[in-house]
């Protein structure tokens, strides 16, 4: 670990993958130890769009099949398990990377596309993921991992599709990525 | 014994906040803060994502097993999602495309935000705007879809008739082979990991 | 490899292998699926009126056990013979719960209205717990249909004249008057019978989704 005086000069190198996967999987145990829940990323998202649109248009709201449950609430939809989740993901991150010398405000891409490609393929990829986790309600930590992790079949079904589908085009796209 | 905190309750919202901290901190500390890393496992030279992935997968099955056996956590008392297959598989593969094309999913995007990453902000500012489109198109595109395909909450054991207990031990067989595997495709073909 | 991968690798199997060969533990409440609850809420199956309630004390019917889930003042102060006091806010402690937790007696509850002994059966039912009925109207419309009975009430027509002993009786424990009084151990309280235990193993419902 370097202090944070040192950051960017040279940053630490990744932990050993497997080492910080039996670290997520007991981070993952302890989610359903302390609280019965699994581990996930879309759902806070979901929370923040319902918050947003009972509060600007409650009546449009509880119209729709969509909203209607979250007009129903007695608190605030966003006093939520996976909001509290994802919020300490993001001050995990900051604390590692803290530690790590890896902040820094940086836009990757690869050499043979330019940054605002890198931008616009970036929020396309975002929106499918809005779109297709919703669907198979969750994502890859919320459906794939902790479903994985209660053996049940639809985690592996997520995950299949996911990687999958990833695969598939994976060849049509390369030149994002190398 | 399992859960430990009542649903919603301040204390369980706060034990979330923790565990987010901790599974941010190894994510980053694993390099799932990149897109280039993330993106590697589908081209072949990073497999970085598969060994993580596949090895917390593996300790979680295992440990909640173990944890089952001793008493201090029953399956009928914590999380287990309904198995929806048609949804599960459409979205799926929207996904997949989600992450050839963006380089994250929902979780590592907001780590590689926290960074600094701009390209992961992009990603989520993304994540946000599909909900929306998804949120008000729910009743005309994706309502029925969404409630289809249900065939109850279903073990991947009861499905292939095993038992619990065999069906975790055949997970970590796969998982070690296809780790196996992983290795010696790089080893052939002399690929490097991307360090930082 | 390197050592230290061996022995994760190792670890893994042998933990794997152990599991193997045993079995998922199974946690002991089990709980009544809503699908099934919501039928019997709907089709009014748990219902008893006052007057088969009456009927089933007059003729002595060792098959159902009373249990008055009101406060203790209201039950110290008139209840049905032989009733058992479970406050509802007592509901759920174990010793209580023993008393439903057997299939000798079908068990009958009761409140003022009723709104609480509904609240009960629901509590009830939800654990698994069968043969479980509620008085309707309770003790409210006991006292408008057994002791007070108007003129044209089905009681003058259905039952006999031991009925009639038995409301008169239970008019005089109340406080009211009573014209003549042949037998008088109708208000003899029936010793509460001891709860005869016996687990049952019921359907599992599944966790939070």
């Amino acid at each position: 670990m370097k202090s944070l005086k040192h950051r960017n000069s040279t940053p630490d190198k990744y932990m050993n993958p497997y080492l910080a996967g039996v670290l997520l999987g007991l981070v993952l145990m302890a989610a359903f130890f302390f609280s019965g829940e699994g581990l996930g990323g879309s759902g806070a998202f979901k929370d923040i769009v319902k918050t947003t649109v009972v509060k600007v248009a409650p009546e449009y709201a509880a119209g729709t099949h969509y909203f209607k449950s979250a007009t129903e609430l007695d608190h605030s939809p966003l006093k939520t398990w996976l909001v509290f989740e994802v919020l300490g993901i993001l001050l995990g991150g900051i604390i590692s990377g803290a530690f790590a010398g890896r902040l820094k405000l940086k836009l990757e891409h690869s050499p043979k596309i330019t940054s605002k490609t890198r931008i616009i393929f970036a929020v396309l990829g975002g929106m499918l993921f809005g779109i297709g986790s919703q669907l198979g309600r969750g994502c890859t930590s919320g459906a794939g991992l902790s479903g994985m992790a209660v053996m049940s079949v639809s985690g592996f079904v997520a995950v299949a599709a996911i990687f999958g589908s990833g695969y598939l085009f994976a060849w049509f796209f390369r030149k994002l990525w190398i | 014994m399992a859960p430990i905190f009542e649903y919603n309750s301040e204390w369980n919202l706060l034990a979330a906040l923790i565990i987010g901290i901790a599974f941010g901190w190894v994510l980053e500390r694993a390099g799932f803060s990149t897109s280039r890393k993330l993106a590697g496992v589908f081209y072949g030279y990073d497999f970085v994502v598969l060994k993580v992935f596949f090895t917390a997968a593996v300790t979680a099955a295992v440990g909640l097993l173990v944890l089952n056996q001793m008493g201090l956590v029953y399956f009928d008392d914590v999380w287990m999602p309904t198995t929806f297959i048609a949804p599960t598989i459409v979205g799926g593969v929207i996904m997949g495309l989600g992450f050839i094309l963006g380089g994250f999913c929902p979780g590592t995007s907001v780590c590689a935000a926290a960074i600094g990453k701009i390209d992961a902000m992009a990603f989520i500012g993304g994540i946000v705007i599909g909900i929306y489109f998804y949120a008000f198109s729910y009743e005309f595109l994706w309502e029925d879809l969404r409630k289809s395909g249900s065939i109850g909450k279903v073990k991947i054991g009861e499905l292939m008739g095993l038992s619990e207990g065999v069906a975790v031990l055949t997970f970590i067989i796969v998982a070690l082979l296809a780790f196996w595997m992983v290795d010696t495709i790089k080893k052939k073909y002399k690929i490097k990991d991307v360090k930082y | 490899m390197k050592k230290k991968y061996l022995i994760g690798i190792l670890v893994f199997l042998a933990i794997g292998v152990y599991l193997a060969l045993s079995g998922v533990k199974e946690s002991d409440y089990v709980e009544v699926k809503p699908d099934k609850l919501f039928l019997d809420l709907v089709e009014n199956t748990r219902y008893f009126s006052a007057d088969e309630v009456a009927q089933m004390i007059i003729s002595q019917d060792p098959s159902i056990q009373l249990i008055d889930v009101r406060t203790e003042k209201f039950y110290n102060k008139f209840t049905l013979n032989g009733a058992i006091n479970i406050p509802l806010k007592d509901f759920l402690n174990p010793d209580n719960l023993a008393y439903l937790d057997q299939d000798v007696y079908n068990t009958i509850l009761f409140s003022n209205g009723s709104s609480d002994a509904d609240v009960a059966w629901q509590l009830a039912t939800r654990m698994g717990y069968q043969n479980v009925f509620v008085m309707r109207g309770g003790m409210n419309n006991w006292v408008d249909q057994i002791l007070q009975p108007t003129e044209h009430s089905v009681i003058w027509d259905r039952v006999n004249d031991q009925l009639y002993q038995y409301r008169k009786g239970a008019s005089l424990y109340f406080g009211g008057k009573a014209d003549d009084i042949s037998s008088g151990d109708s208000d003899v309280k029936k010793k509460p019978k001891k709860p005869a235990v016996r687990r049952k193993k019921k359907e599992v419902e599944g966790g939070c989704g």
